[in-house]
């Protein structure tokens, strides 16, 4: 299990974004992270062909009064065809500031694999966290969890800790408040089951909104090529000539 | 690598697909961004209307521009933007790129009317 590339695309007045990976592996799952301000609630729709994984509407921001909000929504697309990989995501409002964050990983489930998802936000904080899944399936999992905070109303260096905590590992960060939404993304890859949760800080309060989730590994079990790979060999190795 | 800004004065840009010839980066370049001037209350000009779209189409080049892959697409919308009082000037489209490439080529495309704006490149 390891994460394999990560790419993203952002604007500020925008009404798309498409990110995209190239070289991509066959099999492996690919995780988009999609953090958005804009003026009315509700998250975009998953690209086409991809599964939302977790989509809240967003945090009213106070500073600019409703119905501007923040929200942090993550999309994934199980087992993908390997190559080139460009989700398009569609903003509610045409002139929305957002983040695509595209993440390819390896040694996950090509089916199924959606595990656990939480949310969280505020419209006023200078910290804040994911909220708590419920207890994962499985031992081994991933965990991507991201934040966007503070949208506009901070200047330059907005101060989000980088990784979340904890046990994270940076995938994505964006200090500059000043035009672009400030935000972070993390993962990790746990061993044993239980409930995740991520936390951040910045350096001023604003609105803010959190999610997590989580995604079952491969198993042996459900490997059918390493099989008939095993079956060949063991065909081959028996061969007499 | 440190950053470098290029600048154009406001310029018009016609309906239908504007090519972007392949140019080569400096080392290290992991990022780039296009600023625009928008809308308004001042200049009522300057890409006024939210059916006006112009999108970025990216390609990059690891190797010295021989082969490409999609860097990403970003398309933005004119006409007033705001965030309470407050107008926002211009629109901001960004690349954040996997690794680092050596060329970059693409396309702007815009649709719905012409436009007439100002803007920046930053490269990073």
């Amino acid at each position: 299990m390891a994460k394999v590339q990560s790419t993203s695309t952002s604007g500020y007045g925008v009404s798309s974004l498409s990110p995209s990976l190239s070289g991509t592996a066959a099999g492996n799952l690919a995780v988009l992270v999609v953090i958005w301000a804009q003026p009315q609630t509700g998250a975009p729709a998953a690209p086409s062909g991809w599964s939302t994984a977790i989509a809240p509407n967003g945090f009213t921001t106070a500073a600019f009064g409703s119905p501007y909000c923040t929200g942090a929504a993550i999309y994934y697309k199980e087992n993908i065809a390997g190559g080139t990989l460009t989700p398009t995501v569609n903003f509610v409002n045409s002139s929305c500031a957002g983040w695509a964050i595209l993440t390819e990983y390896s040694g996950y489930a090509t089916a199924s694999s959606l595990d656990q998802t939480a949310s969280n936000g505020s419209t006023s904080a200078s910290s804040g966290n994911s909220g708590t899944t419920g207890t994962t399936a499985t031992a081994n999992e991933l965990v991507v969890a991201a934040v966007g905070c503070c949208g506009f109303n901070a200047n330059g260096a907005n101060g989000i800790s980088d990784p979340a905590s904890s046990g994270y590992s940076s995938v994505f960060v964006n200090q500059d408040g000043n035009a672009l939404i400030p935000c972070e993304v993390s993962y990790k890859e746990i061993s044993a089951t239980g409930t995740q949760t991520a936390s951040w800080s910045w350096s001023s309060s604003g609105e803010y909104a959190a999610s997590i989730a989580t995604f079952k590994a491969a198993t042996a079990a459900a490997s059918i090529p390493n099989v008939v790979k095993m079956i060949n060999q063991a065909v081959n190795r028996s061969r007499t000539y | 690598m440190s950053v470098q800004k290029y600048s154009f004065a406001k310029t018009s840009l016609s309906v239908g697909t504007t090519p972007i010839p392949s140019t080569a980066l400096g080392a290290g370049v992991s990022s780039l961004q296009l600023k625009l001037t928008r809308r308004t209350s001042a200049d009522a000009t300057i890409w006024p209307s939210a059916a006006v779209t112009v999108t970025l189409d990216l390609q990059v080049s690891y190797d010295g521009g021989v082969t490409w892959v999609e860097a990403g697409k970003v398309t933005a919308a004119g006409g007033l933007l705001t965030m309470g009082a407050t107008e926002i000037a211009f629109t901001i489209i960004s690349f954040r790129f996997a690794a680092n490439p050596t060329h970059v080529k693409g396309s702007i495309i815009v649709a719905g009317g012409s436009l007439v704006t100002a803007g920046s490149l930053l490269v990073n």
